[in-house]
């Protein structure tokens, strides 16, 4: 192995005591005769290795276990809160379930249907009534553009009378 | 009563909402669930929060654990990810900087002036955190259970859920990042 090779075990498995017994010797006989990877290797352990494995272990505040213990309560009684509406679900009868489930479809159903046959009945309704109301407001007097007797047969013909 | 000794019957009652039994469970763990939390969330504060939403998650989720896994490496995976959802949200650097200084004014636990070795206690702490805050939070959170927590690769890959040779390359970059901050090229 290079140095270069033996370098990048150096700072992971080496450090890190992960090689098998036969490696890690090698590794060893390799630095025993390399300056370059035993500078490296204590390089590593002097600035980077050793500073956090010194770290001091933190201690929980005294008043943590308060704080956890309030939000434990908050959440089993958000918990029953929502058991309790779950509950309500679970003991309602499957057959209302699917009747309720019918009774909303029909009744969309049957709104639809009125709707359609409203807009379809204004659509039909309106020209007839405009027609009816514009023959009722005709007079004679307004034909007096053609001959006399084609007048009164084209008056009688729209307005019916 | 340390994490790795919690009897499965406390566990179990503890999964049940039983919470004396939690409180017991709580003994247990609150060092070290709050060691990591620190040592991620790189403040008190922030280190609270995640310990706390730490230990509400382990109530929540305790009855579906499978105990397939180690309940502590289990634990790590909480606790890791509570703190680095924390420090995302980041009350950030000056927050942090703003902490060491009251530190060094007031004595860390705030009853007396700053004492000799209490001054050194902050200087180290600072610079464990400058070294810590060099990495990303991914390399951090590798970093801290390697170095400070002392776990196998095996047992980090687990607690953090990704592969071994992740593990290597993390704490490889990690590694020469610090190194280059130390003045390598």
């Amino acid at each position: 192995m290079n140095c270069r090779k033996i370098q990048s075990i150096i700072i992971t498995d080496y450090l890190d005591r992960e090689l098998d017994e036969q490696t890690r010797e090698e590794i060893e006989r390799h630095m025993n005769g390399c300056q370059a990877c035993r500078s490296y290797k204590q390089r590593l352990a002097t600035r980077v290795v050793e500073p956090l494995r010194q770290a001091a272990r933190m201690e929980p505040p005294a008043d943590l276990w308060l704080r956890v213990s309030e939000a434990l309560d908050k959440e089993v009684v958000e918990n029953e809160t929502i058991d309790l509406g779950a509950s309500l679900v679970v003991f309602r009868p499957q057959w209302m379930n699917a009747a309720l489930v019918i009774i909303m479809l029909l009744c969309t159903i049957l709104a639809g249907n009125y709707c359609v046959t409203s807009i379809l009945g204004s659509m039909s309704r309106h020209p007839a009534q405009a027609t009816v109301e514009f023959a009722n407001n005709l007079e004679l007097s307004e034909f007096s553009d053609i001959p006399n007797e084609q007048a009164k047969t084209v008056y009688t013909n729209i307005t019916g009378g | 009563m340390d994490i790795r000794d919690i009897p499965q019957d406390l566990l179990q009652r503890s999964a049940q909402g039983d919470k004396e039994a939690f409180a017991e469970l709580y003994k247990a763990a609150s060092g070290f669930i709050y060691n990591v939390a620190y040592r991620i969330a790189g403040n008190r504060e922030d280190a609270q929060e995640a310990a706390q939403e730490a230990f509400l998650r382990i109530f929540k989720y305790l009855k579906s654990f499978k105990f397939q896994s180690s309940f502590k490496t289990w634990v790590y995976r909480i606790t890791v990810n509570a703190a680095l959802t924390i420090r995302k949200k980041a009350r950030a650097e000056q927050n942090r900087q703003v902490e060491f200084q009251e530190n060094i004014l007031t004595g860390t636990a705030g009853q007396e002036p700053a004492a000799e070795n209490e001054i050194e206690r902050s200087l180290n702490e600072k610079k464990i955190s400058d070294l810590l805050n060099t990495l990303n939070p991914e390399q951090r959170a590798c970093m801290v259970l390697r170095e400070i927590e002392g776990l196998s690769y095996k047992e980090i890959a687990q607690a953090l859920n990704i592969n071994i040779n992740t593990v290597r390359t993390r704490l490889k970059r990690a590694r020469e990042t610090l190194l280059k901050r130390g003045g390598d090229k």
